[in-house]
C-alpha cells in the first residue's frame, strides 16, 4: 500500500477513535454530578456512535487502526525507540486486552437485553467486580496516553497548532482527570446507596449482602426482548469465555507480528559509519533510519512528527556518502518538494544510511520550537553554528 | 517501640548507679569522683544511701518517677559515661535476643499480612484504593506532562547548546536542575492533591503515603544523580567521566535508590502493620523483614561499589588527567575496601539499633571519598572553564581517549577522522587557555577549600542531628566530656573558617606575586613593583593577625579567660606605641606612599632639596642615590611632599640666540627637519613622544632674538635627545648660513677723522670691559645627571 495513504488512513482512523473516546469520557465526567445525570446525558454524547453508520465507522476505524499498528510494528527497524514511541507502542499493545471485556460486555449485554446503562454498570464496577473497575481506570489511562501522543504528534506540525496548541494542552490533562473523578464520584454514590440500603434493611438476612447487585440488574431485565432468557451468571460466563478467546487470539497475532519482524530482519547487517557535522561520529547497523540511529546514540535531531515523514524538520544535508543513497520514496519526495529543498537534502526519518561512510549535517536546530517550524531556517542555529566555526 | 527501649535504658542506668556508689565505699574510683563532685561523702552516708537504694520499694518508686519524667533522667544518666555504656551494652543484648526471635518469626509474615489485610479492609476496598492510586499517579503525571509541554523546548535547548563560559555552564546546569525539580514538584503537588481528595482506609493510607514518598524520593534522587552525572549531555557533566561510564554510574544509582526506597517503604508499612497487629510476634516478624531489606540494600550498595571501582580502575589508564589526579591506582584499589567496611559497619550498627553510631560511622567514613569527589568536581569544572569556549567540544576531545569497543574493532581510520578537528584547534586553545588559567587559578584553591568547608559543616550538622538531643544535653552538662565536646565543636569551627580565609588571602597574594616579573636591569619597574613590595608585608601581617585571632578564640573556647591577656597586650601595645611613635609613623606613611604609587624603585625624584634615583625601599625608609653618587636615606615619615621626574613624559625646552637678520621661516624648517632626524634615530627615536618643533621667537634681546624649541620625551631620555638636538641644529644652521648671535659691542665713534691705531685699541679696550662686566653675571648651572 502506498505509504502516504497508510499514513492518512492511520491518522483518520485514530482521530475518529479519539473523538469517540473524548465523547465517552465527557459523558463519564457527568458522574461528578450524579449517576442519573450520566445516564441523562448519554444520548447527547453517544447517539452518533451508537447509531448504525456510527457503529460501522467505529468498527472500521478500530480494525484499520489495529492492522496499521501491527504493520507499523512489523516495519520497525529497531525496538530501541524514543521514550514517547515506547510508551505509545506499549500502550497500544495493552489497549486490546484491557478494552475487550468492556466492549464485549456492553455488546453482549445489549444483545441479551440488559441495557448497559451507567446505573447498572457503575455499581458493577465499584461493588460487585472492583477488578473490572480497576481495568476501566487502567484502560482509560493507557488509551488516553496512546491517543494523546498520536494526536499531538500529528497536530503539532499543523499550521493552526501554533495558534491554539497552547490552549489545548490543559485539555489533554483535564478531560481524563475529570472523567476519572466523575467515575470515582459515581462509585462513591453507588457505595453510599448500598450502605443506606444496608442500614434500612439491617434486619435483612445476609443474602442481601452476598449478592448486592442482583436487585440492580433485575429491574433492567424488564426491557428484555424475545431472546431466550439467560441468567446473569450464564451471561458472565459467556463473557469470560469470549474475553479469553479474544485475548489469546490477540496474543498470537502480536507474537506473530514480532516474529515476522524478526524474520524480516534475520540477516546480519553491515555497519554504517555516520559522521554528524557538529556532533559525534556514530557507528550503527545499516538498515535503520538515520533518525533511529541518532536516537540510539543520543544525538538530538529535531523531529516534530516523530519520524513519520510529515514535518520535514529532521531534514539533513548529505555532505558525502560512500555508497549511493536510495532515492527518496513518494512520501519523502512529497515532503521535500513541499519544503522546496535542495537535491542533497533528505529526511533523517526516512533515509536509510547505507553501509559505509556518510557525512550529514543537521539543517534545523534540535531544540526547534513548534512556533518557528514553518520558517525555513532558525536564525539562532545559524548564529551558534557560526560562532562554533569561528572558534 | 523506641519508647519501651528508652524506658529500659533509663531503668538500667538507674540500677547501674547502685553498684557504682557501692564501689565508692571501697576506694575513690573515677566514676564515684565524677558523680559526687561536691566533696567526698562520709562512709556512713554512702552506706545509708545504698541501704535505701537496695529497698525494692524505693527502686520501684524510682522507676515510676523515671517513667513520668524521662527527659530529666536521661540528663542525669548522661552524667556517667559508664552507665551510658552499660545501657548501650544491655540494649544491644536485648536487640540480639529480639533479632534471634525475629528469625524464628520470619515465616509468620504472610499470616500477619493477611490478618491485617482482612481486619482492616472491607472487601473491595483494596481494589478501590488501587484505582485511587492509579488515578492520582495519572493526575500527577498528567500535570507534569503539561509542565513539560511548555518547558521542554527550553530544556532541549539547554542540553544541545554548548555553554561558552563557566558561568553559563553552571547556570545551564542549575536551570536544568530547577526545571526538573519544578516538574517533580508539579507531579508531587498533583498526586498529593488527589491523595487528599480521596478518603482512604486508615491502614492503606499509611501504605499509600509510603508509596508516594518512595516515588517522589526516588525521582528526586534520580534527578540529583542526573544533575551531577548528566549521562546523556556531556557538556553539562560535573565529573570527569566518559559517556558510557557516567551512564553506568547513573544506572547503578537508580537501581540502588529504588531498592532503598522500596526497602524503606516496606519496612515502615510492615512496622506500622505489626504495631497494630494482634499477633504477639508480629513486631519481631516486621523486624526480620526490615533487616532482610537492609541486607538487600547493603548487598546492592556493595555490588555497585565493587563493580564501579573495578570499571574505574580499568578505565583510568586511558584517561590521563595531567598531574592533578588525586585517585592513583592504589587509592582506587583501597577505595572499595574502605567503603565496604564503612557500609558493613554501618549496617551492623543499624541492626543493633545504634543509629547515632551508625550515622557517625557513615559520616566519618564517607567524608574522605566525598571530599575527594568534590575536589574532582571542582577541578573538572574549573578545567573545563579554563579551556573555555576555545575548544569546540570537550566531549569530542575526550572521545578518542575512550573509544567504544565497537569503534576500535570497526575501522582504524575512522577514529582518526574525529581526532583531526581538535588538533587544529588545540594550539590556539592552549595559548588562550594558559592565559585563562590564571583567571581561575585564584579561585581553584578557594573553591576547593570552600567546598570542603561546606562538606565539613554539612557532616557536622548530620552528626549533630544524629546525636540530636544527647549531644545538646552533653554540651549543656558540666561534665568534662560535655565540655570537651563543646570545645571541640568551637575549635573546629574557628579553625575551618580561619583556614578558609587564610587560603583565600594567600592564594590571591601568591598569585599576584607569581605574576610579578622583575624588570630587566636598566629599565624602570612598572606599577607591579609596588605590589611586590607591599604584598609579602600584607601576607605576613595577615598571617600574624589570623594566628593571633585563632589562638585567642581557641583559648577562650578552652575556657581560659583571655581578658587579662588582651589587657596586657593592650598595655604593652600602648607602651610600645608611644616609644615607637615615629617608627610606626614611618611604616604607616610608607604603606600609604606605596599605595599612592608616589614613587617606585629606579625613579628619579626630588624631596625637599634632595634629589636622586630611588634605589631601595625598606619597611621604614627609602634610599635615594644622588646622580653624583651620594646616598640619602629618608624615613617615610619625613616625607612631606615629593616630586617625581620619571613619570610618563617630560617636556624639554631649548633656546638659542640668532641675529635679527635671520630668516625665521628657514629656522622653522630646519628645526622641523632636525626633529624628523631625531625621531628616526634608532637609539632614542622611540622615546620621543612629540618631535622637536620650533616655538618661534620667544623674546627679543638687545643684540639678538631668542628662538625657542621644545620636544616631549619619555623621562630619562631627554638628556641624550637634548645633546643631539643642539648638535644637529648647530650643524644645520651652519650649513644654511645662519650664525648664532654672538655678543658684540658696537662702538660708534662720533669723530670727523679716522682713528689712529692706538685710539682704536683704546676704544676696543673700553668696550671690552663693558662687555665683560655684563658677562660677569653668573649663569645658573643646571644640576642634572
Amino acid at each position: 500500500m502506498n505509504s502516504i495513504w497508510t499514513r492518512r488512513l492511520r491518522i483518520i482512523s485514530g482521530l475518529t477513535l479519539f473523538a469517540f473516546v473524548v465523547c465517552h469520557l465527557l459523558n463519564v465526567s457527568a458522574g461528578l454530578h450524579s449517576i442519573e445525570m450520566m445516564d441523562r446525558l448519554r444520548p447527547y454524547f453517544m447517539a452518533v456512535w451508537t447509531s448504525g453508520p456510527g457503529s460501522l465507522v467505529l468498527v472500521l476505524a478500530i480494525s484499520a487502526h489495529l492492522v496499521l499498528g501491527l504493520v507499523a510494528i512489523y516495519r520497525r527497524n529497531t525496538l530501541r525507540m524514543t521514550r514517547s514511541d515506547i510508551v505509545q507502542m506499549l500502550a497500544s499493545l495493552a489497549i486490546v486486552p484491557l478494552l475487550t471485556p468492556h466492549v464485549v460486555g456492553t455488546a453482549i449485554a445489549a444483545r441479551f437485553g440488559i441495557e448497559p446503562t451507567f446505573r447498572t454498570l457503575i455499581p458493577y464496577f465499584w461493588i460487585e467486580q472492583p477488578i473490572e473497575g480497576l481495568r476501566q481506570v487502567l484502560l482509560l489511562s493507557v488509551l488516553w496516553i496512546h491517543g494523546c501522543i498520536g494526536v499531538y504528534t500529528w497536530a503539532r506540525i499543523q499550521r493552526w497548532w501554533t495558534r491554539i496548541g497552547g490552549y489545548l494542552y490543559p485539555l489533554a490533562v483535564a478531560v481524563p482527570v475529570i472523567a476519572l473523578l466523575g467515575f470515582v464520584e459515581a462509585g462513591n454514590q453507588a457505595l453510599d446507596n448500598l450502605h443506606s440500603r444496608h442500614s434500612t434493611t439491617q434486619a435483612a438476612p445476609p443474602a442481601a449482602s452476598a449478592a448486592p447487585t442482583q436487585p440492580d440488574i433485575e429491574p433492567t431485565g424488564t426491557t428484555r426482548t424475545t431472546e431466550p432468557q439467560r441468567s446473569v451468571d450464564e451471561i458472565l460466563a459467556l463473557l469470560k469465555q469470549i474475553n479469553w478467546t479474544v485475548f489469546y487470539v490477540y496474543l498470537v497475532v502480536v507474537a506473530a507480528t514480532f516474529a515476522a519482524r524478526q524474520w524480516r530482519l534475520r540477516y546480519g547487517r553491515q555497519k554504517a559509519r555516520i559522521r554528524i557535522v557538529d556532533g559525534p561520529d556514530v557507528v550503527a547497523d545499516a538498515g535503520l533510519t538515520l533518525l533511529e540511529i541518532a536516537h540510539l546514540h543520543h544525538v538530538p535531531i529535531a523531529n516534530l512528527c516523530r519520524g513519520r515523514g510529515r514535518c520535514g524538520t529532521c531534514r539533513v544535508s548529505i555532505q558525502s556518502s560512500d555508497a549511493p543513497l536510495a532515492p527518496p520514496d513518494a512520501m519523502e519526495a512529497a515532503t521535500l518538494t513541499r519544503l522546496g529543498c535542495a537535491p542533497d537534502v533528505r529526511l533523517a526519518c526516512q533515509m536509510h544510511p547505507p553501509a559505509g561512510d556518510l557525512i550529514v549535517k543537521r539543517l534545523l536546530p534540535p531544540y526547534l520550537r513548534i512556533a518557528n517550524m514553518h520558517e525555513q531556517e532558525a536564525p539562532e542555529w545559524i548564529e551558534s553554528q557560526r560562532s562554533v566555526d569561528a572558534a | 517501640m523506641t519508647g519501651r527501649i528508652l524506658l529500659l535504658v533509663i531503668a538500667l542506668a538507674l540500677l547501674s548507679a547502685i553498684p557504682a556508689s557501692a564501689q565508692s565505699q571501697l576506694g575513690p574510683s573515677t566514676t564515684g569522683a565524677q558523680t559526687s563532685p561536691e566533696g567526698a561523702p562520709s562512709p556512713n552516708d554512702v552506706q545509708e544511701l545504698s541501704r535505701i537504694l537496695s529497698d525494692p520499694r524505693i527502686v520501684d518508686w524510682l522507676k515510676q518517677q523515671a517513667g513520668q519524667q524521662p527527659p530529666q533522667h536521661t540528663q542525669d544518666a548522661a552524667h556517667s559515661l559508664r552507665s551510658d555504656i552499660e545501657a548501650r551494652i544491655s540494649a544491644a543484648r536485648q536487640r540480639i535476643s529480639e533479632l534471634a526471635n525475629a528469625w524464628s518469626n520470619f515465616p509468620l509474615i504472610p499470616d500477619v499480612l493477611a490478618e491485617a489485610w482482612n481486619a482492616e479492609l472491607r472487601p473491595g476496598d483494596g481494589l478501590r484504593s488501587l484505582i485511587y492510586v492509579i488515578i492520582f499517579l495519572f493526575v500527577g503525571g498528567g500535570l507534569e506532562w503539561l509542565f513539560w509541554q511548555y518547558f521542554h523546548p527550553l530544556l532541549v535547548r539547554i542540553e544541545s547548546l554548548r555553554p561558552p563560559s563557566l558561568w553559563r555552564r553552571t547556570a545551564n546546569s542549575l536551570v536544568r536542575l530547577l526545571m526538573q525539580s519544578c516538574a517533580l514538584a508539579v507531579f508531587a503537588a498533583g498526586s498529593v492533591g488527589m491523595f487528599l481528595i480521596f478518603s482512604w482506609p486508615a491502614f492503606l493510607e499509611r501504605l499509600v503515603v509510603n508509596l508516594l514518598i518512595a516515588v517522589v524520593g526516588l525521582r528526586a534522587l534520580a534527578m540529583l544523580s542526573r544533575f551531577v552525572l548528566s549521562p546523556h549531555v556531556p557538556q553539562l557533566r560535573l565529573v570527569p567521566l566518559s559517556d558510557t561510564f557516567a551512564r553506568a554510574v547513573h544506572g547503578w544509582h537508580i537501581a540502588v535508590a529504588s531498592i532503598l526506597m522500596i526497602a524503606m517503604a516496606t519496612t515502615d508499612t510492615l512496622g506500622n502493620l505489626a504495631q497494630g497487629s494482634a499477633a504477639p510476634d508480629a513486631v519481631n516478624a516486621a523486624l526480620a523483614v526490615s533487616v532482610a531489606f537492609g541486607a538487600i540494600t547493603v548487598v546492592a550498595l556493595l555490588t555497585m561499589v565493587w563493580s564501579l571501582s573495578t570499571a574505574l580502575v580499568k578505565q583510568r589508564p586511558t584517561q590521563p588527567r595531567g598531574g592533578k589526579k588525586r585517585l592513583d591506582p592504589v587509592a582506587l584499589k583501597l577505595l572499595p575496601v574502605g567503603l565496604s567496611i564503612v557500609i558493613l559497619t554501618a549496617f551492623i550498627l543499624w541492626v543493633f539499633n545504634a543509629t547515632e553510631l551508625m550515622w557517625t560511622v557513615l559520616v566519618l567514613g564517607l567524608f574522605l571519598p566525598a571530599a575527594t569527589l568534590t575536589r574532582a568536581i571542582v577541578d573538572f569544572v574549573l578545567d573545563e572553564a579554563a579551556r573555555g569556549d576555545q575548544v569546540a567540544d570537550p566531549a569530542r576531545a575526550q572521545q578518542p581517549e575512550i573509544p567504544l569497543a565497537a569503534d576500535t574493532s570497526e575501522n582504524p581510520n575512522e577514529t582518526s577522522v574525529p581526532a583531526a578537528p581538535p588538533i587544529d584547534v588545540e594550539p590556539a586553545a592552549e595559548q588562550v587557555g594558559s592565559d585563562r588559567d590564571d583567571r581561575f587559578a585564584i579561585y581553584r584553591p578557594v573553591v576547593r577549600r570552600a567546598s570542603r568547608f561546606l562538606l565539613a559543616v554539612f557532616a557536622l550538622f548530620v552528626l549533630l542531628a544524629a546525636w540530636g538531643s544527647s549531644i545538646d544535653a552533653m554540651s549543656q552538662s558540666p561534665s568534662f566530656l560535655g565540655r570537651l565536646v563543646k570545645m571541640a565543636i568551637d575549635i573546629v569551627a574557628v579553625l575551618l573558617v580561619a583556614d578558609l580565609v587564610w587560603i583565600w588571602a594567600r592564594t590571591a597574594i601568591d598569585l599576584r606575586m607569581a605574576n610579578y616579573v622583575a624588570p630587566p636591569p636598566g629599565e624602570p619597574p612598572g606599577p607591579e613593583a609596588r605590589m611586590a613590595t607591599l604584598l609579602p608585608l600584607l601576607r605576613n601581617i595577615l598571617l600574624v593577625g589570623m594566628v593571633a585571632l585563632v589562638a585567642l578564640t581557641v583559648l577562650s573556647s578552652l575556657g581560659i579567660n583571655v581578658a587579662p591577656l588582651l589587657a596586657g597586650a593592650g598595655i604593652v601595645g600602648v607602651a610600645i606605641g608611644f616609644g615607637a611613635q615615629s617608627l610606626v609613623r614611618d611604616i604607616v606613611s610608607g604603606i600609604f606612599y606605596l599605595i599612592d604609587d608616589a614613587f617606585r624603585v629606579g625613579e628619579y625624584i626630588e624631596i625637599g632639596n634632595l634629589r636622586g634615583t630611588v634605589e631601595s625601599m625598606s619597611l621604614r625608609s627609602m634610599r635615594v642615590r644622588h646622580h653624583r653618587g651620594a646616598v640619602h636615606t629618608i624615613p617615610f615619615g619625613e616625607l612631606k611632599s615629593l616630586t617625581n621626574y620619571s613619570r610618563d613624559w617630560v617636556i624639554m625646552k631649548l633656546e638659542f640666540r640668532v641675529p635679527f637678520d635671520t630668516d625665521l621661516k628657514l629656522v622653522k624648517k630646519l628645526v622641523k627637519q632636525v626633529g624628523a632626524e631625531l625621531q628616526a634615530d634608532p637609539n632614542y627615536g622611540s622615546s620621543i613622544l612629540e618631535p622637536l618643533k620650533s616655538q618661534g621667537v620667544r623674546r627679543m634681546e638687545e643684540f639678538n632674538m631668542v628662538v625657542g624649541v621644545k620636544f616631549m620625551a619619555k623621562p630619562g631620555a631627554q638628556w641624550v635627545i637634548r645633546r643631539d638636538a643642539y648638535q644637529k641644529l648647530r650643524d644645520a644652521f651652519e650649513k644654511s648660513g645662519i650664525n648664532f648671535a654672538q655678543r658684540n659691542v658696537k662702538v660708534e665713534v662720533l669723530a670727523d677723522r679716522p682713528l689712529s691705531e692706538a685710539e682704536q685699541r683704546a676704544v676696543t679696550g673700553a668696550a671690552q670691559t663693558a662687555v665683560e662686566e655684563r658677562a660677569q653675571q653668573p649663569a645658573p648651572v643646571p644640576d642634572e645627571p
